[in-house]
Protein backbone atom coordinates (compact mmCIF):
# COMPACT_ATOMS: atom_id res chain seq x y z
CA UNK A 1 0.00 0.00 0.00
CA UNK A 2 1.65 3.60 -0.88
CA UNK A 3 2.98 5.21 2.31
CA UNK A 4 1.89 8.48 1.43
CA UNK A 5 -1.75 7.63 2.40
CA UNK A 6 -1.18 7.45 6.06
CA UNK A 7 0.78 10.81 5.84
CA UNK A 8 -2.75 11.85 4.65
CA UNK A 9 -4.01 10.02 7.58
CA UNK A 10 -2.04 11.73 9.79
CA UNK A 11 -3.05 15.09 8.61
CA UNK A 12 -6.54 13.91 8.98
CA UNK A 13 -5.99 13.53 12.43
CA UNK A 14 -3.71 16.09 13.36
CA UNK A 15 -6.91 18.82 11.91
CA UNK A 16 -9.54 16.54 13.86
CA UNK A 17 -7.47 16.81 16.92
CA UNK A 18 -6.60 20.84 16.72
CA UNK A 19 -9.96 21.77 15.84
CA UNK A 20 -11.50 19.78 18.76
CA UNK A 21 -8.67 21.99 20.54
CA UNK A 22 -10.21 25.07 19.21
CA UNK A 23 -13.95 24.08 20.00
CA UNK A 24 -14.43 21.79 22.83
CA UNK A 25 -14.48 24.18 26.28
CA UNK A 26 -13.90 20.91 28.56
CA UNK A 27 -10.54 20.54 29.46
CA UNK A 28 -9.87 17.30 30.02
CA UNK A 29 -11.60 16.76 26.21
CA UNK A 30 -9.39 19.47 24.79
CA UNK A 31 -6.60 17.60 26.23
CA UNK A 32 -7.54 14.05 24.41
CA UNK A 33 -7.83 16.22 21.51
CA UNK A 34 -4.22 17.38 22.16
CA UNK A 35 -2.74 13.26 22.71
CA UNK A 36 -5.16 12.46 19.21
CA UNK A 37 -2.68 15.45 17.60
CA UNK A 38 0.56 13.63 19.50
CA UNK A 39 -0.60 10.42 17.99
CA UNK A 40 -0.90 11.72 14.61
CA UNK A 41 2.83 13.21 14.51
CA UNK A 42 4.12 10.21 15.98
CA UNK A 43 2.03 8.72 12.89
CA UNK A 44 4.12 10.18 9.72
CA UNK A 45 6.98 10.17 12.19
CA UNK A 46 6.91 6.23 11.54
CA UNK A 47 5.64 6.61 7.85
CA UNK A 48 8.80 8.80 7.30
CA UNK A 49 11.02 6.52 8.47
CA UNK A 50 9.85 3.91 6.76
CA UNK A 51 9.47 5.85 3.26
CA UNK A 52 13.20 7.34 4.21
CA UNK A 53 14.56 3.88 5.24
CA UNK A 54 15.72 5.26 8.33
CA UNK A 55 15.11 3.85 12.16
CA UNK A 56 15.33 7.66 13.26
CA UNK A 57 11.96 8.48 12.86
CA UNK A 58 10.72 5.62 15.19
CA UNK A 59 12.89 6.29 17.56
CA UNK A 60 11.49 9.72 17.75
CA UNK A 61 7.72 8.14 18.09
CA UNK A 62 8.49 6.54 21.17
CA UNK A 63 10.33 9.57 22.95
CA UNK A 64 7.08 11.50 21.99
CA UNK A 65 5.25 8.93 23.72
CA UNK A 66 7.60 9.49 27.00
CA UNK A 67 7.11 13.10 26.55
CA UNK A 68 2.93 12.82 26.18
CA UNK A 69 3.23 10.13 29.11
CA UNK A 70 4.94 12.90 31.39
CA UNK A 71 2.48 15.43 29.87
CA UNK A 72 -0.14 13.49 30.91
CA UNK A 73 0.74 12.82 35.02
CA UNK A 74 0.93 16.76 35.30
CA UNK A 75 -2.11 17.96 32.65
CA UNK A 76 -4.35 15.79 35.03
CA UNK A 77 -2.80 16.65 37.99
CA UNK A 78 -3.82 20.45 37.24
CA UNK A 79 -6.98 19.37 35.83
CA UNK A 80 -7.78 17.90 39.08
CA UNK A 81 -6.76 20.23 41.54
CA UNK A 82 -8.81 22.94 39.12
CA UNK A 83 -11.92 20.70 39.56
CA UNK A 84 -11.54 20.57 43.56
CA UNK A 85 -12.00 24.10 43.98
CA UNK A 86 -14.39 24.62 41.12
CA UNK A 87 -16.41 21.60 40.63
CA UNK A 88 -16.03 21.90 36.74
CA UNK A 89 -13.07 21.52 34.25
CA UNK A 90 -14.46 23.79 32.04
CA UNK A 91 -11.76 26.23 30.36
CA UNK A 92 -14.45 28.87 30.51
CA UNK A 93 -14.91 28.77 34.23
CA UNK A 94 -11.45 29.90 34.26
CA UNK A 95 -11.36 33.31 34.36
CA UNK A 96 -10.22 34.78 37.92
CA UNK A 97 -7.17 36.43 36.08
CA UNK A 98 -7.83 38.86 33.59
CA UNK A 99 -6.89 41.98 32.22
CA UNK B 1 35.74 2.46 19.14
CA UNK B 2 33.50 -0.52 17.56
CA UNK B 3 30.33 -1.19 18.89
CA UNK B 4 30.68 1.15 22.60
CA UNK B 5 30.84 5.43 21.55
CA UNK B 6 33.12 7.55 23.55
CA UNK B 7 31.43 10.12 25.79
CA UNK B 8 32.46 13.49 26.44
CA UNK B 9 31.67 13.83 30.29
CA UNK B 10 32.97 16.50 30.69
CA UNK B 11 30.73 18.32 28.24
CA UNK B 12 28.20 16.93 29.56
CA UNK B 13 28.94 17.86 33.02
CA UNK B 14 26.91 20.93 33.50
CA UNK B 15 23.88 19.43 32.50
CA UNK B 16 24.66 16.10 35.08
CA UNK B 17 25.26 17.78 38.15
CA UNK B 18 22.02 20.18 37.34
CA UNK B 19 19.92 16.75 37.24
CA UNK B 20 21.78 15.06 40.36
CA UNK B 21 20.97 17.84 42.37
CA UNK B 22 17.86 17.52 41.80
CA UNK B 23 17.29 14.32 42.86
CA UNK B 24 19.56 15.11 45.51
CA UNK B 25 17.46 18.12 46.78
CA UNK B 26 14.39 15.62 46.73
CA UNK B 27 15.47 12.75 48.50
CA UNK B 28 17.57 15.18 50.60
CA UNK B 29 14.07 16.23 51.60
CA UNK B 30 12.53 13.90 53.31
CA UNK B 31 15.47 13.65 55.95
CA UNK B 32 15.10 17.39 57.09
CA UNK B 33 12.72 18.21 60.12
CA UNK B 34 9.36 20.58 59.23
CA UNK B 35 11.62 23.64 60.01
CA UNK B 36 13.98 23.57 58.18
CA UNK B 37 12.86 22.57 54.92
CA UNK B 38 14.61 25.72 53.80
CA UNK B 39 17.64 23.69 53.88
CA UNK B 40 16.97 22.12 50.90
CA UNK B 41 17.03 25.12 48.63
CA UNK B 42 20.11 25.98 49.83
CA UNK B 43 21.60 22.83 48.61
CA UNK B 44 19.74 23.66 45.30
CA UNK B 45 21.65 26.93 44.66
CA UNK B 46 24.82 25.32 45.69
CA UNK B 47 24.20 22.50 43.13
CA UNK B 48 23.88 25.32 40.87
CA UNK B 49 27.62 27.01 41.36
CA UNK B 50 28.97 24.36 41.53
CA UNK B 51 27.57 23.65 37.48
CA UNK B 52 28.25 27.75 37.34
CA UNK B 53 32.20 26.00 37.94
CA UNK B 54 31.75 22.99 35.85
CA UNK B 55 31.74 25.23 32.39
CA UNK B 56 35.49 26.84 33.06
CA UNK B 57 37.05 23.85 31.64
CA UNK B 58 34.54 24.07 28.77
CA UNK B 59 36.00 27.55 27.74
CA UNK B 60 37.80 27.65 24.24
CA UNK B 61 37.24 24.81 22.05
CA UNK B 62 34.23 23.27 20.67
CA UNK B 63 33.35 19.85 22.16
CA UNK B 64 30.96 17.26 20.21
CA UNK B 65 29.63 14.06 21.69
CA UNK B 66 27.03 11.79 21.60
CA UNK B 67 27.61 11.72 17.05
CA UNK B 68 26.65 9.81 14.19
CA UNK B 69 29.99 8.35 11.99
CA UNK B 70 29.54 10.21 8.40
CA UNK B 71 27.70 8.81 5.30
CA UNK B 72 28.55 9.50 1.77
CA UNK B 73 27.21 12.82 1.42
CA UNK B 74 27.32 14.36 5.12
CA UNK B 75 30.25 14.64 8.07
CA UNK B 76 30.29 13.29 11.36
CA UNK B 77 27.05 14.89 12.92
CA UNK B 78 26.46 15.21 16.86
CA UNK B 79 23.62 15.67 19.16
CA UNK B 80 25.28 17.57 21.63
CA UNK B 81 27.72 19.80 21.10
CA UNK B 82 29.31 22.78 23.00
CA UNK B 83 30.36 25.68 21.33
CA UNK B 84 30.42 29.85 22.43
CA UNK B 85 26.72 29.59 21.68
CA UNK B 86 26.00 27.31 23.98
CA UNK B 87 28.47 28.31 26.67
CA UNK B 88 27.23 32.22 26.16
CA UNK B 89 23.31 30.54 27.09
CA UNK B 90 24.35 27.60 29.68
CA UNK B 91 26.31 30.81 31.91
CA UNK B 92 22.89 32.88 30.87
CA UNK B 93 21.00 30.30 32.34
CA UNK B 94 22.43 28.75 35.34
CA UNK B 95 23.44 32.84 36.57
CA UNK B 96 19.76 33.47 36.28
CA UNK B 97 18.32 30.73 37.90
CA UNK B 98 20.58 31.05 41.41
CA UNK B 99 19.35 34.56 41.39
CA UNK B 100 15.66 33.36 41.20
CA UNK B 101 16.72 30.61 44.04
CA UNK B 102 18.19 33.13 45.86
CA UNK B 103 14.68 35.24 45.51
CA UNK B 104 12.93 31.63 46.23
CA UNK B 105 14.59 31.41 49.50
CA UNK B 106 12.93 34.02 51.51
CA UNK B 107 8.84 32.75 49.79
CA UNK B 108 9.69 29.29 50.15
CA UNK B 109 10.11 30.56 54.44
CA UNK B 110 7.09 32.84 54.08
CA UNK B 111 4.27 30.69 52.27
CA UNK B 112 3.12 27.07 52.63
CA UNK B 113 5.21 26.27 49.42
CA UNK B 114 7.05 22.98 49.80
CA UNK B 115 10.86 23.61 49.71
CA UNK B 116 12.17 20.68 48.60
CA UNK B 117 9.51 19.41 45.86
CA UNK B 118 9.85 23.63 44.66
CA UNK B 119 13.47 23.35 44.27
CA UNK B 120 13.61 19.92 42.37
CA UNK B 121 11.45 21.01 39.88
CA UNK B 122 13.43 24.46 39.28
CA UNK B 123 16.75 22.64 39.34
CA UNK B 124 14.81 19.72 36.84
CA UNK B 125 13.58 22.77 34.75
CA UNK B 126 16.76 24.25 34.58
CA UNK B 127 19.07 20.98 33.62
CA UNK B 128 16.20 20.83 30.43
CA UNK B 129 17.27 24.30 29.94
CA UNK B 130 20.83 23.41 29.76
CA UNK B 131 20.97 20.65 27.31
CA UNK B 132 19.05 22.98 24.91
CA UNK B 133 21.40 25.11 24.43
CA UNK B 134 23.80 22.53 23.35
CA UNK B 135 21.41 19.94 21.19
CA UNK B 136 21.81 19.82 17.94
CA UNK B 137 19.39 17.43 16.50
CA UNK B 138 15.41 17.69 16.49
CA UNK B 139 15.15 14.89 19.33
CA UNK B 140 17.63 16.35 21.68
CA UNK B 141 15.88 20.13 21.08
CA UNK B 142 12.17 18.30 21.61
CA UNK B 143 12.92 16.54 24.70
CA UNK B 144 15.31 19.22 26.05
CA UNK B 145 12.17 22.14 25.61
CA UNK B 146 9.17 19.73 27.31
CA UNK B 147 12.28 18.89 30.07
CA UNK B 148 12.30 22.87 30.62
CA UNK B 149 8.19 22.93 30.25
CA UNK B 150 6.61 19.64 32.24
CA UNK B 151 8.39 20.99 35.70
CA UNK B 152 7.26 24.81 35.28
CA UNK B 153 3.89 23.72 34.84
CA UNK B 154 4.26 21.91 38.32
CA UNK B 155 6.09 24.92 39.28
CA UNK B 156 3.00 27.35 39.22
CA UNK B 157 0.70 24.73 40.29
CA UNK B 158 2.11 24.27 43.67
CA UNK B 159 0.01 26.81 45.41
CA UNK B 160 -2.29 23.58 45.87
CA UNK B 161 -4.56 26.12 48.26
CA UNK B 162 -4.77 28.99 45.84
CA UNK B 163 -7.31 28.54 43.00
CA UNK B 164 -5.28 31.40 41.30
CA UNK B 165 -2.39 29.52 40.62
CA UNK B 166 -4.02 26.02 39.01
CA UNK B 167 -5.89 28.63 36.99
CA UNK B 168 -2.50 29.94 35.85
CA UNK B 169 -1.03 26.47 35.30
CA UNK B 170 -3.74 25.21 33.53
CA UNK B 171 -3.26 28.20 30.95
CA UNK B 172 0.28 27.38 30.96
CA UNK B 173 0.16 23.68 30.18
CA UNK B 174 -2.67 24.07 27.44
CA UNK B 175 -0.98 26.40 25.48
CA UNK B 176 2.34 24.67 26.14
CA UNK B 177 0.96 21.12 24.93
CA UNK B 178 -1.06 22.37 21.79
CA UNK B 179 2.38 24.48 20.49
CA UNK B 180 4.53 21.14 21.03
CA UNK B 181 2.02 19.12 19.57
CA UNK B 182 2.55 21.65 16.16
CA UNK B 183 5.99 21.95 16.43
CA UNK B 184 6.33 18.58 16.72
CA UNK B 185 4.15 18.07 13.28
CA UNK B 186 6.37 20.26 11.99
CA UNK B 187 9.61 18.75 12.19
CA UNK B 188 8.17 15.48 11.27
CA UNK B 189 7.10 17.09 7.72
CA UNK B 190 10.81 18.16 7.88
CA UNK B 191 12.40 14.69 8.81
CA UNK B 192 10.45 12.95 5.83
CA UNK B 193 11.22 15.44 3.31
CA UNK B 194 14.82 15.70 3.97
CA UNK B 195 15.51 12.47 5.83
CA UNK B 196 17.79 13.93 8.56
CA UNK B 197 17.55 14.64 12.66
CA UNK B 198 21.00 16.61 13.32
CA UNK B 199 20.46 20.29 12.46
CA UNK B 200 23.60 20.43 9.77
CA UNK B 201 22.43 17.31 7.94
CA UNK B 202 18.93 19.18 7.77
CA UNK B 203 20.68 22.46 6.37
CA UNK B 204 22.59 20.15 4.14
CA UNK B 205 19.62 18.54 2.50
CA UNK B 206 17.59 21.80 2.56
CA UNK B 207 21.00 23.54 0.74
CA UNK B 208 21.08 20.41 -1.97
CA UNK B 209 17.14 20.60 -2.67
CA UNK B 210 16.32 23.21 -5.63
CA UNK B 211 12.68 24.96 -4.91
CA UNK B 212 10.55 24.95 -2.58
CA UNK B 213 8.74 21.97 -1.17
CA UNK B 214 5.44 22.70 -0.35
CA UNK B 215 5.31 20.36 2.29
CA UNK B 216 8.98 21.22 3.97
CA UNK B 217 7.67 25.00 4.10
CA UNK B 218 4.67 24.41 5.98
CA UNK B 219 7.25 22.07 8.29
CA UNK B 220 9.52 25.02 8.69
CA UNK B 221 7.21 27.39 9.13
CA UNK B 222 5.25 24.85 12.11
CA UNK B 223 8.14 24.10 13.88
CA UNK B 224 8.11 27.84 14.76
CA UNK B 225 4.99 27.45 17.01
CA UNK B 226 6.74 25.52 19.99
CA UNK B 227 9.59 27.89 20.32
CA UNK B 228 6.90 30.97 19.85
CA UNK B 229 5.20 29.83 22.96
CA UNK B 230 8.31 29.43 25.15
CA UNK B 231 9.06 32.71 24.00
CA UNK B 232 5.70 34.18 24.30
CA UNK B 233 5.30 35.58 20.85
CA UNK B 234 2.33 36.63 19.63
CA UNK B 235 -0.18 34.67 18.71
CA UNK B 236 1.20 32.59 21.63
CA UNK B 237 1.49 34.83 24.24
CA UNK B 238 -2.02 34.98 25.86
CA UNK B 239 -0.65 32.69 28.53
CA UNK B 240 1.72 34.88 29.82
CA UNK B 241 0.29 37.32 31.70
CA UNK B 242 -2.09 35.41 33.46
CA UNK B 243 0.27 33.04 34.63
CA UNK B 244 3.07 35.35 35.82
CA UNK B 245 0.33 36.89 37.79
CA UNK B 246 -1.05 33.45 39.57
CA UNK B 247 2.29 31.91 39.73
CA UNK B 248 4.59 32.72 42.83
CA UNK B 249 6.42 36.08 42.04
CA UNK B 250 10.04 34.30 41.78
CA UNK B 251 8.29 31.58 39.68
CA UNK B 252 7.20 34.58 37.23
CA UNK B 253 10.57 35.79 37.52
CA UNK B 254 11.83 32.23 36.18
CA UNK B 255 9.63 32.11 33.15
CA UNK B 256 10.39 35.16 31.69
CA UNK B 257 14.14 35.13 32.02
CA UNK B 258 15.52 31.76 32.07
CA UNK B 259 12.68 29.78 29.88
CA UNK B 260 12.58 32.38 27.74
CA UNK B 261 16.47 32.13 27.30
CA UNK B 262 15.92 28.80 26.40
CA UNK B 263 13.40 29.34 24.13
CA UNK B 264 15.46 31.75 21.90
CA UNK B 265 18.53 29.39 22.16
CA UNK B 266 16.72 27.16 21.05
CA UNK B 267 14.86 29.16 18.11
CA UNK B 268 18.51 30.61 17.48
CA UNK B 269 19.82 26.90 17.17
CA UNK B 270 16.69 25.90 15.11
CA UNK B 271 16.85 28.50 12.56
CA UNK B 272 20.22 28.95 12.05
CA UNK B 273 21.99 25.36 12.27
CA UNK B 274 19.11 23.63 10.90
CA UNK B 275 16.66 25.84 8.31
CA UNK B 276 19.43 28.49 7.49
CA UNK B 277 19.19 27.73 4.14
CA UNK B 278 15.02 28.43 4.10
CA UNK B 279 16.04 31.85 5.81
CA UNK B 280 14.19 33.65 2.84
CA UNK B 281 11.07 31.35 4.17
CA UNK B 282 11.01 31.64 7.77
CA UNK B 283 12.83 35.20 7.71
CA UNK B 284 9.53 37.05 6.79
CA UNK B 285 7.27 35.38 9.36
CA UNK B 286 9.81 36.39 12.20
CA UNK B 287 9.44 39.94 11.25
CA UNK B 288 5.78 39.75 11.16
CA UNK B 289 5.80 37.80 14.55
CA UNK B 290 8.33 40.35 16.13
CA UNK B 291 6.52 43.25 15.04
CA UNK B 292 3.04 42.35 16.41
CA UNK B 293 4.71 40.86 19.44
CA UNK B 294 6.26 44.20 20.08
CA UNK B 295 2.89 46.28 19.57
CA UNK B 296 0.98 44.10 21.07
CA UNK B 297 2.90 43.53 24.36
CA UNK B 298 3.41 47.72 24.29
CA UNK B 299 -0.32 48.74 23.90
CA UNK B 300 -1.06 46.25 26.50
CA UNK B 301 1.39 47.27 29.39
CA UNK B 302 0.18 51.00 28.87
CA UNK B 303 -2.78 50.38 31.10
CA UNK B 304 -1.29 47.85 33.25
CA UNK B 305 -1.91 48.71 37.08
CA UNK B 306 -0.04 45.51 39.05
CA UNK B 307 3.62 45.61 38.26
CA UNK B 308 3.65 41.84 37.52
CA UNK B 309 1.25 41.95 34.78
CA UNK B 310 2.91 45.13 33.66
CA UNK B 311 6.63 43.39 33.64
CA UNK B 312 4.50 40.37 32.12
CA UNK B 313 3.26 42.68 29.06
CA UNK B 314 6.83 44.33 28.83
CA UNK B 315 8.41 41.00 28.65
CA UNK B 316 6.14 40.06 25.60
CA UNK B 317 7.35 43.46 24.15
CA UNK B 318 10.91 43.13 25.05
CA UNK B 319 10.54 39.08 23.19
CA UNK B 320 9.83 40.61 20.11
CA UNK B 321 12.73 43.19 19.97
CA UNK B 322 15.13 40.37 20.41
CA UNK B 323 13.12 38.60 17.21
CA UNK B 324 13.86 41.07 15.23
CA UNK B 325 17.35 40.22 14.16
CA UNK B 326 16.45 36.83 13.50
CA UNK B 327 13.53 38.15 11.36
CA UNK B 328 15.74 40.44 9.14
CA UNK B 329 17.77 37.40 7.94
CA UNK B 330 16.36 37.18 4.50
CA UNK B 331 19.66 37.34 2.27
CA UNK B 332 21.13 34.04 1.66
CA UNK B 333 23.11 32.04 4.39
CA UNK B 334 25.73 34.54 5.81
CA UNK B 335 23.47 36.97 7.23
CA UNK B 336 21.77 34.39 9.50
CA UNK B 337 25.18 34.37 10.89
CA UNK B 338 25.81 38.10 10.86
CA UNK B 339 22.35 38.81 12.58
CA UNK B 340 22.75 35.88 15.42
CA UNK B 341 25.39 37.96 17.84
CA UNK B 342 22.18 40.74 17.87
CA UNK B 343 19.76 38.62 19.41
CA UNK B 344 22.14 36.72 21.95
CA UNK B 345 23.44 40.76 22.66
CA UNK B 346 19.49 41.57 23.59
CA UNK B 347 18.92 38.44 25.33
CA UNK B 348 21.70 38.29 27.86
CA UNK B 349 20.96 42.31 28.49
CA UNK B 350 17.21 42.02 28.39
CA UNK B 351 18.00 38.97 31.62
CA UNK B 352 20.47 41.26 33.61
CA UNK B 353 17.72 44.20 33.37
CA UNK B 354 14.34 41.96 33.94
CA UNK B 355 15.78 39.66 36.42
CA UNK B 356 17.19 43.02 38.41
CA UNK B 357 13.17 44.47 37.79
CA UNK B 358 11.77 41.56 39.09
CA UNK B 359 14.02 40.89 42.42
CA UNK B 360 12.74 44.13 43.58
CA UNK B 361 9.34 43.23 42.68
CA UNK B 362 9.29 40.29 44.57
CA UNK B 363 10.93 41.71 47.58
CA UNK B 364 8.00 44.07 47.67
CA UNK B 365 5.45 42.09 46.74
CA UNK B 366 6.08 40.06 50.07
CA UNK B 367 4.82 43.75 52.04
CA UNK B 368 2.21 44.24 49.52
CA UNK B 369 0.58 41.45 48.33
CA UNK B 370 -1.61 43.35 45.96
CA UNK B 371 1.70 44.15 44.40
CA UNK B 372 0.11 47.23 42.60
CA UNK B 373 2.08 50.09 40.79
CA UNK B 374 0.64 52.80 42.83
CA UNK B 375 2.10 50.37 46.20
CA UNK B 376 5.76 52.03 44.57
CA UNK B 377 4.36 55.35 45.21
CA UNK B 378 7.39 57.17 47.39
CA UNK B 379 9.45 53.70 47.55
CA UNK B 380 12.05 56.03 47.23
CA UNK B 381 11.59 57.99 50.28
CA UNK B 382 11.52 54.65 52.61
CA UNK B 383 13.58 52.54 50.67
CA UNK B 384 15.92 54.26 49.09
CA UNK B 385 18.34 51.50 47.72
CA UNK B 386 15.73 49.10 46.58
CA UNK B 387 13.76 51.93 44.66
CA UNK B 388 16.83 53.25 43.24
CA UNK B 389 17.48 48.96 41.68
CA UNK B 390 14.01 48.79 40.44
CA UNK B 391 14.69 52.83 38.99
CA UNK B 392 17.77 51.51 37.09
CA UNK B 393 16.42 48.14 36.01
CA UNK B 394 13.36 50.00 34.66
CA UNK B 395 15.62 52.68 33.21
CA UNK B 396 17.43 49.68 31.23
CA UNK B 397 14.51 48.36 30.18
CA UNK B 398 13.36 51.41 28.58
CA UNK B 399 16.67 52.12 26.94
CA UNK B 400 17.35 55.43 28.80
CA UNK B 401 20.58 56.53 30.32
CA UNK B 402 21.75 55.97 33.13
CA UNK B 403 20.08 52.25 31.73
CA UNK B 404 22.90 52.46 28.78
CA UNK B 405 22.94 48.29 28.66
CA UNK B 406 19.45 48.50 27.25
CA UNK B 407 19.84 51.50 25.25
CA UNK B 408 23.66 49.67 23.39
CA UNK B 409 21.40 46.45 23.23
CA UNK B 410 18.83 48.09 21.51
CA UNK B 411 20.93 50.02 19.34
CA UNK B 412 22.76 46.03 18.39
CA UNK B 413 19.25 45.37 17.57
CA UNK B 414 17.98 47.73 15.18
CA UNK B 415 21.41 47.91 13.06
CA UNK B 416 20.21 44.39 12.11
CA UNK B 417 17.05 45.27 10.02
CA UNK B 418 18.64 48.74 8.76
CA UNK B 419 21.86 46.76 7.78
CA UNK B 420 19.43 43.68 6.20
CA UNK B 421 17.48 46.08 4.40
CA UNK B 422 13.97 45.57 6.57
CA UNK B 423 13.44 49.41 6.99
CA UNK B 424 9.77 48.44 7.73
CA UNK B 425 10.66 46.63 10.78
CA UNK B 426 13.09 49.00 12.32
CA UNK B 427 10.01 51.78 11.81
CA UNK B 428 7.92 49.57 13.55
CA UNK B 429 10.54 49.06 16.24
CA UNK B 430 11.75 52.69 16.86
CA UNK B 431 7.61 53.74 17.12
CA UNK B 432 7.76 50.78 19.50
CA UNK B 433 10.92 51.80 21.96
CA UNK B 434 9.15 55.11 22.09
CA UNK B 435 6.04 53.66 23.19
CA UNK B 436 7.65 51.13 25.94
CA UNK B 437 8.97 54.55 27.37
CA UNK B 438 5.88 55.88 28.86
CA UNK B 439 4.97 53.16 30.93
CA UNK B 440 8.45 52.08 31.97
CA UNK B 441 9.38 56.10 32.75
CA UNK B 442 5.89 56.11 34.49
CA UNK B 443 6.60 53.39 37.07
CA UNK B 444 10.12 55.11 37.57
CA UNK B 445 9.22 57.92 38.16
CA UNK B 446 6.60 56.77 41.11
CA UNK B 447 9.23 55.47 42.83
CA UNK B 448 10.07 59.47 43.33
CA UNK B 449 7.01 61.07 43.57
CA UNK B 450 5.65 62.25 47.45
CA UNK B 451 3.06 59.34 48.69
CA UNK B 452 -0.65 59.59 47.93
CA UNK B 453 -2.31 61.03 51.25
CA UNK B 454 -2.69 58.31 53.96
CA UNK B 455 -0.75 55.91 52.45
CA UNK B 456 2.35 54.68 53.79
CA UNK B 457 4.92 53.62 51.23
CA UNK B 458 6.31 49.65 51.96
CA UNK B 459 9.01 49.84 54.52
CA UNK B 460 11.33 46.84 55.41
CA UNK B 461 14.36 45.00 56.48
CA UNK B 462 16.12 43.39 53.75
CA UNK B 463 17.32 39.99 54.40
CA UNK B 464 20.67 38.99 52.53
CA UNK B 465 19.04 36.49 50.65
CA UNK B 466 16.85 39.42 48.59
CA UNK B 467 19.70 41.69 49.16
CA UNK B 468 22.54 39.62 47.28
CA UNK B 469 19.62 38.98 44.61
CA UNK B 470 19.57 42.46 44.12
CA UNK B 471 23.04 42.91 44.56
CA UNK B 472 24.02 40.34 42.14
CA UNK B 473 21.30 41.94 39.14
CA UNK B 474 22.03 45.47 39.94
CA UNK B 475 25.79 45.20 39.62
CA UNK B 476 25.66 43.29 36.89
CA UNK B 477 23.38 46.57 35.20
CA UNK B 478 26.16 48.90 36.33
CA UNK B 479 28.90 46.98 35.32
CA UNK B 480 27.59 46.12 31.71
CA UNK B 481 26.27 49.43 31.21
CA UNK B 482 30.01 50.62 31.23
CA UNK B 483 31.53 47.92 29.49
CA UNK B 484 28.77 46.98 27.37
CA UNK B 485 31.26 45.01 24.96
CA UNK B 486 30.98 41.91 27.60
CA UNK B 487 27.29 41.44 26.05
CA UNK B 488 27.40 43.04 22.59
CA UNK B 489 30.42 40.88 21.52
CA UNK B 490 29.58 37.98 23.74
CA UNK B 491 29.55 35.49 20.05
CA UNK B 492 32.30 37.23 18.38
Amino acid sequence: MNPMNYVLLSALLFSIGSAGVLLRRNAIVVFMCVELMLNATNLAFVTFARMQGTLDGQVIAFFVMVVAAAEVVIGLAIIVTIFRSRRSASVDGANLLKY
Amino acid sequence: MAGTQAIDYTALAPALVVAVTALGVLVLDLFLPAGRKVVAAWAGTGGLVVALATLLPLVGDTRRTFCVPATNVDPVSCSYVVDHLTLVFQVLVLAGAVVVMLLSLDTLRDSRIPAGEYSFLLLSSVAGAVTLAASRDILTLVVALEVVSLPAFALVALRRFDSRSSEAALKLFLVSVVSTAVMLFGLSLVYGTTGAVHLDRIASALARSDGRLPATVLGVTLSLAGFGFKVAAVPFHFWAPDTYSGAPVPVAAYLSVVSKAAGFVGLAVLLTRGFGPYADVWAPAVAVIAALTMTVGNLAALRQRSAVRLLAWSSIAQSGYMLVPLGSAAHGAGSVDAVLPATVAYVLAYAVMNLGAFSVVTLVGRHRPRNAIEDYRGLGRTEPLTAFALAFALACLAGLPPGLLGLFAKVVVFQAPVEQGVGWLAVVMAVNVVIGLYYYLAWAAALYARPAEGARPPSYRISWSDGLAIGITLGAAVWLSVLPRMVLEALR
